[in-house]
């Protein structure tokens, strides 16, 4: 009987290695899937606020017109309300609307090396192991001299460092970033201008 | 200002005044400090293990073959022990006639690993045949 070094399943260090990338494999795929449905979630969000917001827009105006021209004159069809309204709905669209392409490349950037790295992991340095815990040596590069080994071995532990390094640098960024225009966050205060300044992006 | 949105869910949602991209950037920070965590955790663990991935690596990678584990017999084959016997017999031979008494007759004992050769079942009709370079087989190639 084989000695066990955690349960049934984990037999070597090198089991235990294959457990640990395919769980690290497992939890990247789990969390980028996650991070695009939210993703998804808040953009269909924001547009539904800024759909809501124009519909109901529109409609207050219409009715604003109707009871204007049954003879409330022209001050109640100018009325400040149905602008401000228009600059609202301006803004709850902005909100939506705006997009990042540096963040969209970031992003895509991250899942790709992440993929390649589990691919390149799992099939030349750790292997795999299966549903049941079952290690499956990896097929490629098993042929090399020691020297090929370390180089192999080698490169992918700088990998996994630059990658944890790049992890760590994306949060960092796009934990600071923010959206920033001359009318700034308050439309209360200034949307009265309109928002028709440019919106500049800032990290 | 008078308010015409009456979704009051809608009017408290939109309230916090937040780009949505602000929020999906906040989305992509915690997934990279996640990641980041992920890989450098398992960039630790295999620096810690990384003697036995080289052992395993560059050896016949046995020790897999007898944990139990798929596809660790693919550094194990018998054309490997019967290549190890073999050179062991040729050294064997060489070394009959030293003139060196310490090595003479002495010889690169190969013992093939646990398991090989031990346990060969035999059906009825087949005969245990022993090769040149001293391995016992049934006389087929499985094994």
């Amino acid at each position: 009987m084989a000695p066990s070094l955690c349960g049934t399943n984990v037999t070597s260090k090198r089991s235990l290695l294959a457990l640990g990338w395919s769980l690290t494999s497992l939890l990247s795929l789990a969390a980028f899937i996650t991070a695009a449905i939210y993703a998804v979630q808040i953009r269909t969000h924001y547009r539904h606020i800024a759909y809501t917001y124009s519909n109901n827009n529109d409609d207050y105006y219409a009715n604003n017109y109707n009871n204007c021209e049954g003879g409330g004159g022209d001050e109640g069809c100018r009325s400040h309300d149905s602008r401000d309204g228009q600059d609202e709905a301006y803004y709850y669209n902005s909100l939506a609307s705006v997009s990042s392409g540096s963040m969209t490349f970031a992003g895509i950037y991250t899942a790709t090396v992440a993929v390649g790295l589990s691919l390149y992991g799992s099939l030349a340095i750790v292997g795999f192991s299966s549903v049941r815990g079952q290690y499956i040596a990896p097929c490629l590069g098993g042929s090399g001299t020691a020297v090929q080994s370390r180089i192999h071995l080698g490169i992918f532990m700088g990998s996994l460092v630059l990658f944890s390094c790049l992890c760590l640098v994306c949060a960092v960024i796009f934990g600071e970033f923010r959206v920033s225009s001359d009318c700034g966050f308050i439309y209360h205060s200034c949307c009265g201008n309109g928002l028709q300044n440019d919106i500049a992006l800032t990290s | 200002m008078e308010d015409y949105i009456d979704d009051e869910q809608v009017k408290d949602e939109a309230a916090i005044g937040s780009y949505a991209v602000e929020r999906i950037s906040s989305v992509l920070a915690g997934l990279c400090m996640f990641l980041a965590v992920l890989y450098f955790s398992y960039s630790v663990l295999l620096a810690a293990f990384k003697d036995d991935i080289i052992e395993d690596m560059t050896g016949d990678g046995r020790k897999e073959m007898e944990l139990g584990g798929i596809g660790g017999d693919r550094y194990d084959s018998t054309d490997m022990h019967r290549t190890l016997a073999q050179r062991a017999a040729a050294q064997r031979a060489a070394n009959m006639g030293h003139s060196d008494p310490a090595l003479a007759g002495s010889a690169l004992e190969y013992q093939p690993p646990r398991g090989v050769g031990v346990g060969v079942g035999v059906s009825p009709g087949q005969k245990i045949v022993q090769d040149s370079a001293g391995f016992i087989s049934t006389g087929t190639e499985s094994y």
